[in-house]
């Protein structure tokens, strides 16, 4: 690791990675097609609705948390012990 | 030893009497001793035939030390493994005051859930509540000394509304067995308060909704080994307690999904790391509370398979948290990051821990994760179904991504440090190989639940694929949320919790109370005063020196009053 290191850089993620989850996860809807799924209530059957209710819960509990911290966030010393 | 004197002994007892026995044995040895111990109690396991053990009458009190069944016997496998990966983990510790209470702690743990009475479950209770306190006040700072009073103070309480449940129900069935409480309904409606009582005491333990933040308050003030020790007992316990107890009883499906939810939004912006476990662990309880409540054979299964695999994957990830902690002093997402370059076996053994918690395919949280939600989808409860979802894509954020990231990876916070300990590492490897282990295998873990298994996890390959690409999608939403800034930066703050309500509004309270009953006081005593001042000044002017009745008459005016009063008296008299 001999590249220079900026230590207060922002916390970001590469685009490769991003390419990469992304491919990966294009594969995995697609063979969908192939397997064959038991499913019990209908709408397990849409294809792509694992996927798309992965995606929709992550980012709503993400969202929503950054809501909540506008309410319950503190300074450190909030409580002062 | 022979099997009687094995059974002689009740589980657990072995490591509370090790436990104080050890501060008398050389400073080298004691590490040693309390690893040796759990594997004695874990042989002592294998040797227990099913049974009642140790009944003895006290007072008329008809106790019964020792159950040995299979639901007992789980739970007693599981706390030896997680005894026995803490102390290999804690094997630098020279404290003797943290290695005896680890050992008291786990023993009275274990001994409780092998008790066939209430009574006997009440003394361990509290002695895992006494004795679990030095580890969070080992840390030897105001803030763990004041975290650790609340702690004990909860859980106390949380034993003596067992004890005055316990006596309720004894006045009402005469029984002292720990047995299933509540009646075949699942109904709370009619069941006797004393059974309510009991309830709640086990819903504090558990750390229902409301009843939680003793949790998220003191687990991340204990020290880098104790809060291993207390992320496997406290809360298993009360897991425990409520599968013996209260299977089947309606309202914990709801109050269980309200606890795999809430705790996710806090998770999301909590900067100590720690406290995102403990968020995490909080969570996972309401799986199991869920699958308590549906009470399904299946369903039951599913709850004590995952309070199983929980223990080993949050321990997991609680020594990888705490090696962080070890070697670089913080545990403030906002301080750490790009730790792969120094600890990399921590790293890759955090991952692990946070794919098994996550539950992915082949990884020991789904072998159990699957159970509870086919109870779920066999017993149609649709809402409960989508709320668990939600909560799985909730596990994936805290613990599968945030606490590996932020520590590991994100930003360069430029720290380079020294890999964890030898014997730190070697615990987090064996536990690392339980989650995989598990997860390849469950048929042995399957084998061990209190009732017959039947399902398949990998027996329909759909659902693997499906759970990956919940997972999958749910990273793919955290790569965009952080590549368009969205995701919340972490911010060294604290955020309110319940605690709020009795650190600071309750303080304020009996402040504000306090002040206006001086103010009170002080009104009061001046109408007082101002009253009393009225009452001589009357008396005075009447009585005094100066005061009418008090003047000297001159004595024409008398003979004067006593002719008027002779003539007013004739007149009347010959009238």
């Amino acid at each position: 690791m001999n590249k220079p290191e900026k230590h207060d850089a922002p916390t970001t993620i590469s685009a490769a990675v991003f390419g990469w989850l992304a491919a990966v996860c294009t594969v995995l809807v697609v063979i969908e097609w192939f397997v064959h799924r038991h499913a019990t209530y209908p709408w397990e059957g849409w294809p792509g609705f694992y996927a798309i209710f992965g995606f929709v819960a992550f980012a709503g509990i993400v969202l929503l948390g950054k809501q909540l911290r506008r309410v319950i966030r503190r300074d450190d010393d909030y409580y002062n012990d | 030893m022979t099997i009687t004197t094995m059974t002689s002994v009740p589980p657990g007892l072995i490591l509370i009497l090790g436990g104080l026995v050890l501060p008398w044995l050389p400073g080298a040895a004691r590490p040693v001793v309390s690893l040796v111990l759990p594997v004695l109690g874990f042989i002592q396991l294998l040797l227990l035939p099913e049974g009642l053990y140790a009944q003895i009458g006290i007072a008329g009190y008809e106790l019964t030390l020792v159950r040995v069944d299979r639901l007992s016997l789980v739970f007693g496998y599981i706390f030896h493994i997680a005894a026995f990966l803490a102390a290999l983990y804690a094997l630098h510790v020279r404290d003797a005051t943290q290695q005896v209470s680890a050992l008291v702690y786990v023993g009275s743990a274990i001994g409780a859930v092998f008790a066939g009475d209430l009574i006997t479950l009440f003394v361990y209770w509290e002695i895992t509540a006494l004795s679990s306190v030095f580890l969070i006040w080992a840390s030897g700072t105001e803030q763990a000394y004041r975290a650790g009073m609340r702690y004990l103070i909860i859980q106390v309480g949380s034993g003596v509304l067992l004890l005055s449940g316990i006596l309720l129900h004894y006045q009402h069935t005469g029984s002292l067995a720990f047995e299933q409480l509540i009646s075949a309904s699942g109904q709370l409606a009619g069941a006797e308060p004393g059974v309510l009582l009991i309830l709640v005491a086990f819903a504090i333990k558990c750390a229902f909704p409301l009843l939680h933040n003793w949790l998220q308050d003191a687990y991340p003030q204990a020290t880098v080994t104790g809060a291993v020790f207390l992320s496997a007992f406290t809360t298993k316990l009360a897991v425990y307690a409520l599968a013996r107890g209260f299977p089947g009883t309606e309202v914990l499906i709801g109050i269980g999904v309200v606890m795999t939810l809430f705790p996710i939004f806090f998770a999301v912006i909590e900067n100590d790391l720690r406290r995102v476990l403990s968020y995490s662990l909080n969570n996972q309880l309401g799986f199991m509370v869920v699958g308590i409540g549906i009470g399904t054979e299946l369903a039951l299964n599913g709850a004590v398979a995952h309070a199983f695999v929980h223990i080993i994957y949050k321990a997991l990830l609680f020594m990888s948290m705490g090696a962080v902690l070890y070697r670089t002093g913080t545990i403030r997402a906002t301080d750490l990051g790009g730790l792969y370059r120094s600890m990399p076996w921590t790293a890759a053994f955090c991952i692990v821990g946070a794919m098994s918690i996550s539950a992915f395919p082949l990884f020991s949280g789904f072998v159990a994760k699957s159970l509870t939600l086919s109870a779920v989808v066999e017993g149609h409860y649709i809402l409960v179904w989508i709320g668990l979802l939600i909560a799985s894509a909730g596990v994936m954020e805290h613990s599968g991504i945030k606490v590996p990231f932020f520590a590991f990876f994100g930003h360069d916070s430029g720290i380079r440090c020294k890999e964890a300990p030898t014997h730190m590492l070697l615990a987090m490897g064996v536990a690392a190989g339980l989650c995989l282990g598990i997860g390849f295998f469950p048929q042995p873990l399957y084998a061990i639940l209190p009732y017959p298994v039947t399902y398949q996890p990998y027996g329909d390959l759909g659902h693997s694929l499906t759970q990956v690409q919940l997972l999958l999608f749910a990273a793919l939403a955290f790569v965009v949320l952080m590549r368009t800034g969205l995701y919340p930066r972490e911010q060294r703050a604290i955020n309110l919790d319940v605690d709020w309500v009795y650190r600071r509004l309750a303080p304020r309270l009996v402040i504000f109370a306090m002040q206006w009953l001086v103010a009170a006081n002080t009104v009061l005593n001046r109408a007082l005063h101002h009253l009393g001042r009225m009452v001589i000044r009357t008396v005075w002017r009447h009585y005094g020196p100066e005061g009418t009745l008090a003047r000297t008459w001159p004595t024409g005016s008398m003979v004067l009053w006593v002719a008027i009063l002779l003539v007013a008296s004739s007149l009347l008299y010959y009238a």
